[in-house]
């Protein structure tokens, strides 16, 4: 299995894949001028992800700041996760949020929504 | 764009800019601007200069949230839309300012006027939706996410009517016979 990972820039998030504990973590800001370089890696990763050997997949998205393109692409994501889901694969979805960010809490109920996958909600304060 | 298109639009915009920055200081005060071509690396450090006006700014956490997203869409709309010369240099400009009652965006861009119509329509279909329809609106185009031939997602001007909760005027007005000159002003109230 390929691993990932990204380093953080201030306009593109950190993204990290834990093997030993099947945690894909994405943080940061994501307003990059080219979406595509940080989600289709994640893409392809998910799309490559062995449901005969791994049955878990943990997620932890901890956003500052995300423009709509960044949105879209990760609704991409999303989706896909909530296919691997419906093949067997046990996810479990972790949203942070900036406790004054109404918007990111909002983005995750929507992203949730659509996916019908769990997330649970943290607030953060700085 | 021939010389004589680009004098004119040029002047047209630097002319609107003027009358902008003396519209604000009769009512309130400029917190950030900028002229020129817009890049990335435009962005992130307006972005960073506004992230350190808000640490000092009195105005809710939740509004200085809205105000930084929309400022995103805003110049990533001229970073995308708005018409470049070959070289790429094109010239727009963006205005933050605040008054008594809350924060005004100022942006304005050349767009070729063969585009215009379309980017009429578009605009007018979301200010005749219901404020309350927005939110249903971006859910479903997130539902079925598509990404276009440039890379975009489709969905900035959706999200900047939604974030602004429809305090959104525009104005595109004729500059030659080619290009037009797009205009957005949005107002975010303290409350």
């Amino acid at each position: 299995m390929k691993n990932i990972n990204q380093t953080q820039q201030q306009d593109t998030p950190e993204v990290i894949f834990d093997n030993e504990k099947k945690i894909l973590k994405i943080s940061g800001n994501s307003y990059p001028e080219n979406c595509e370089i940080i989600y289709e890696p994640i893409n392809i990763f998910l799309n490559e992800y062995n449901l005969n050997k791994n049955h878990k997949l943990n997620f932890e998205f901890r956003f500052n700041l995300i423009n709509s393109t960044s949105t879209v692409y990760l609704a991409q994501i999303i989706m896909k996760i909530a296919q691997l889901n419906s093949e067997g694969l046990i996810v479990t979805i972790l949203w942070y949020y900036d406790e004054f960010d109404e918007e990111l809490l909002d983005l995750g109920e929507k992203l949730s929504s659509i996916s019908n996958l769990p997330f649970t909600f943290t607030p953060v304060r700085d | 764009m021939d010389p004589i298109h680009r004098h004119i639009c040029e002047t047209t915009i630097l002319s609107e800019y003027d009358i902008v920055k003396k519209d604000i200081h009769e009512n309130g005060d400029i917190v950030c601007q900028y002229i020129g071509t817009f890049t990335q690396n435009i962005l992130i450090s307006f972005v960073s200069l506004l992230e350190n006006y808000m640490n000092e700014s009195i105005a809710s956490h939740v509004i200085q949230k809205r105000l930084t997203y929309l400022v995103v869409e805003t110049i990533q709309n001229i970073i995308h839309h708005s018409y470049k010369h070959p070289d790429n240099s094109q010239l727009a400009y963006i205005i933050i300012s605040k008054n008594k009652i809350g924060y005004t965006i100022n942006t304005s861009n050349a767009i070729e006027t063969i585009i215009a119509p379309n980017l009429i329509d578009k605009v007018e279909y979301l200010l005749k939706t219901k404020k309350t329809r927005l939110p249903e609106l971006f859910r479903k185009k997130i539902a079925n996410p598509e990404i276009n031939d440039n890379g975009l997602g489709n969905l900035g001007l959706l999200t900047i009517v939604s974030k602004s909760d429809k305090n959104f005027n525009y104005k595109i007005s004729t500059m030659t016979s080619k290009y037009s000159l797009f205009h957005i002003e949005i107002n975010l109230n303290y409350k």
